[in-house]
C-alpha cells in the first residue's frame, strides 16, 4: 500500500515535468522563429504613398523546371522605370524566402532598370535595360537550369505589368557581360513575351523529320 | 540563265589576273592562334577563287540558279550544246558528316563553372563524362571530336568552341553541363526563334543556330526518348548558353543534375554508374537520330521503295541503329590521328571526301 503523501508527491513531479516539457517546446519553437527571422534579411518595404494593386508574377520552380504565373498584391509607383524596378525587387525578394522554390540569396539584386525607345518596334515599344547587382550575379547559383529560369522570371513578369517593353536587355554592374552566373546569356537581347513554361515530354512523333 | 553565265565570265576575269607559274599567283593565308603556336598556311590556288567566286555570284538574292542536277545524270545532259562549257566545279563539302559528332564539356582552366557536392568543380564533371560518351558514341559507329580533352590552362573561350563545331560538320554536337540543383537530366536547345529570314545566305554569328533549330528540336527529342526510356527522368527545355546560338549543326545541351528518385538513394552528378547509364541512353538517341534524319546513302536508295517505318531502337535494346549497313566512320580532321585521339583544333583544315556525305532531304534546312 502506497502512502498517500508518496502518490501526491509522484503526481506532483509528474505535472512539473509535463509543465517544463511544455515549457521547453515553447522556448525551442520561438528560438527556431527568432532565427528564421534572422536569416531572412529581405529588405523591409519602403514607405510608399502608392495604393498597394494586384500584379501578376512569373515565379519560376527548380525541381519541374516551369515557370507559373501568380498573384500578388504590392505598392508600385506609377513612373515606368521605377515601376519596373519595385517590381522585380519585390520578385527577388520573394525568391530569397526560405520556403521558395527556386532560392536565391537576399539582398540587393536590381541596381536600376531603363526604359529605352525601340526604334524596330512601330507601336512606341521600350526596350528595357536591367542593370542587375553585381552581388546579386556573384551569388546567383550557377546551372543552366537555375539561371534560365530566373531571367524567364524576370522577362515574364516585366512582360505582365509593362506590356509596352518588346525586348529586355541586361547589364552587371553597368557593364555588359557574357552569362549570368556562367551559364545563360546576359549578352542578347530577349524578346518580351509571355514566359510561362511548362514540362514538355519527348514524343515518338517528333522523331520523323 | 544568261545572268548566271555572265557571272561566269566575270568570275574567270579573276582567274586571269594569276598567272598560274607565277609563284605569286598562290594566294597565302596565314593565321596564328593564341593558344598555340604552330602556324596554319592554307595556299589558294586560282582555280579555287575562280570556283569560289562562281559560287559566291551565283548565290546572290535575285539570280536564278541551275537546278540541282542528280548525281548520276552525265554532264553533256546538264548543259545545252549551244552555250559554253560550264568549268567543273569542286565537289562541294557536304553539310554535315553523318557519322562525326562534336562534344564540348562545358567550362575548363580558370572557369570552374558549378560548385557541385563535394566541392567538384563543374568542369571536372564535364570533362569525366565527356570521356565516358566518347567510348558510348563510338561503339555507336560515331567518330567523336572533343572541344577540349583535358583542363587547359586558360579560359576556351564559347567562340573557339563553336569555330571547331561549325568547322568540323557534325552531325551534332553536344554541349555537356553539370549542376547541383534540380533532378535528372535537363536537355536544352536554343530559345531563337525560326522566324528568321531564309532568303539570305548570310548567317549572322548571333543567331547561327536558327537555321539548324528544325533539327536540333528533332535531336533533343530523340535524345530525351532514350533517355526516358531508360528509366530516367528527362526535362526539355529552351535556354540560351553560350555557344549554342553561334553553332550551325544540331545541337543540344545536356546537363546533368542529381538523381533522386523516390524512394530511392541520391546518385550525385560524380556518380560513375549513374553518369554511364545516361551516356549510353544518349548514344542510342543519336544513333536513332542518325537513322531517321542522315540515313545511309545505301539505305536512302532502298528507302525508295515503299517499306515499313523504321523504329526508333529503346534504350533496353542492346543492337545499334537498323542501319542497312555498317558505314565507315569519317576521317578526323587532320590535326585528329584516330576517334580516340585527342581534340582538333579549330585551324584544322577540312575533313577529307574519304567520309561518306550525308544525303539530305531539301526540307531539312541543312545550316548552309
Amino acid at each position: 500500500m502506497i502512502p498517500k503523501y508518496q502518490r501526491i508527491l509522484f503526481w506532483s513531479l509528474t505535472g512539473a515535468i509535463l509543465l517544463m516539457m511544455a515549457f521547453l517546446l515553447r522556448g525551442c519553437q520561438q528560438a527556431h522563429k527568432r532565427l528564421t527571422e534572422l536569416n531572412n534579411a529581405s529588405p523591409i518595404a519602403a514607405p510608399t504613398s502608392a495604393a498597394t494593386e494586384e500584379v501578376t508574377l512569373y515565379v519560376a520552380n527548380d525541381a519541374d523546371a516551369t515557370i507559373t504565373a501568380k498573384s500578388a498584391k504590392t505598392a508600385l509607383p506609377l513612373e515606368p522605370s521605377m515601376r519596373a524596378r519595385t517590381l522585380l525587387e519585390y520578385l527577388i525578394t520573394q525568391y530569397a524566402q526560405p520556403d521558395s522554390a527556386h532560392p536565391l540569396q537576399s539582398g540587393a539584386a536590381i541596381d536600376d532598370v531603363f526604359l529605352l525607345s525601340d526604334p524596330a518596334a512601330k507601336d512606341k515599344g521600350k526596350i528595357a535595360v536591367i542593370n542587375l547587382h553585381g552581388d546579386f550575379a556573384g551569388n546567383h547559383p550557377s546551372g543552366v537550369e537555375v539561371e534560365d529560369l530566373t531571367l524567364k522570371s524576370i522577362i515574364g513578369t516585366l512582360h505582365a505589368v509593362l506590356p509596352q517593353i518588346t525586348q529586355v536587355r541586361f547589364l552587371v554592374d553597368g557593364q555588359p557581360r557574357e552569362t549570368l552566373a556562367g551559364h545563360a546569356a546576359l549578352d542578347r537581347s530577349y524578346a518580351a513575351i509571355d514566359t510561362t513554361t511548362r514540362p514538355t515530354a519527348p514524343s515518338e512523333a517528333a522523331t520523323q523529320p | 540563265m544568261v545572268r548566271f553565265f555572265e557571272l561566269l565570265e566575270a568570275a574567270s576575269q579573276v582567274e586571269s589576273t594569276f598567272e598560274p607559274s607565277d609563284p605569286a599567283s598562290v594566294v597565302t593565308i596565314e593565321s596564328h592562334s593564341p593558344t598555340s603556336p604552330t602556324r596554319a598556311v592554307t595556299e589558294i590556288r586560282p582555280s579555287i577563287l575562280k570556283a569560289a567566286t562562281a559560287l559566291l555570284l551565283c548565290s546572290a538574292p535575285g539570280i536564278s540558279q541551275p537546278p540541282p542536277q542528280p548525281q548520276s545524270a552525265p554532264a553533256a545532259q546538264a548543259v545545252p550544246q549551244a552555250q559554253p562549257a560550264v568549268p567543273v566545279l569542286p565537289k562541294q563539302l557536304p553539310n554535315f558528316y553523318r557519322n562525326l559528332i562534336v562534344i564540348d564539356p562545358a567550362h575548363g582552366g580558370t572557369d570552374r563553372g558549378a560548385q557541385l557536392t563535394g566541392g567538384t568543380a563543374e568542369k571536372d564533371v564535364t570533362l569525366a563524362f565527356a570521356q565516358r560518351l566518347r567510348p558510348a558514341l563510338v561503339a555507336q559507329g560515331f567518330t567523336v571530336v572533343s572541344t577540349r580533352d583535358s583542363d587547359p590552362v586558360d579560359v576556351l573561350p564559347s567562340d573557339q568552341r563553336a569555330g571547331t563545331a561549325n568547322h568540323t560538320r557534325p552531325l551534332a554536337c553536344l554541349l555537356l553541363h553539370a549542376a547541383a540543383t534540380g533532378s535528372g537530366v535537363y536537355i536544352a536547345t536554343s530559345n531563337l526563334d525560326r522566324s528568321r529570314d531564309g532568303s539570305s545566305r548570310v548567317l549572322r554569328w548571333s543567331d547561327a543556330q536558327a537555321g539548324a533549330l528544325d533539327m536540333s528540336l528533332r535531336l533533343a527529342n530523340e535524345i530525351g526518348l532514350a533517355i526516358s526510356n531508360a528509366h530516367l527522368p528527362a526535362v526539355m527545355m529552351r535556354a540560351s548558353v553560350p555557344p549554342i546560338d553561334n553553332l550551325t549543326c544540331a545541337v543540344t545541351l545536356i546537363e546533368i543534375a542529381p538523381l533522386a528518385p523516390s524512394g530511392g538513394s541520391r546518385s550525385a552528378v560524380t556518380d560513375a554508374a549513374y553518369q554511364q547509364h545516361i551516356a549510353e541512353a544518349i548514344a542510342l538517341g543519336l544513333s536513332s537520330f542518325r537513322t531517321h534524319n542522315a540515313p545511309a546513302p545505301s539505305s536512302t536508295a532502298a528507302q525508295a521503295v515503299p517499306s515499313a517505318p523504321v523504329r526508333p531502337p529503346t534504350a533496353n535494346s542492346a543492337t545499334p541503329a537498323p542501319t542497312s549497313k555498317p558505314v565507315p566512320a569519317p576521317a578526323r580532321p587532320q590535326t585528329t590521328a584516330a576517334p580516340s585521339g585527342s581534340s582538333a583544333t579549330p585551324v584544322a583544315t577540312s575533313p577529307k571526301v574519304q567520309t561518306r556525305p550525308a544525303q539530305i532531304p531539301q526540307k531539312q534546312g541543312a545550316p548552309r
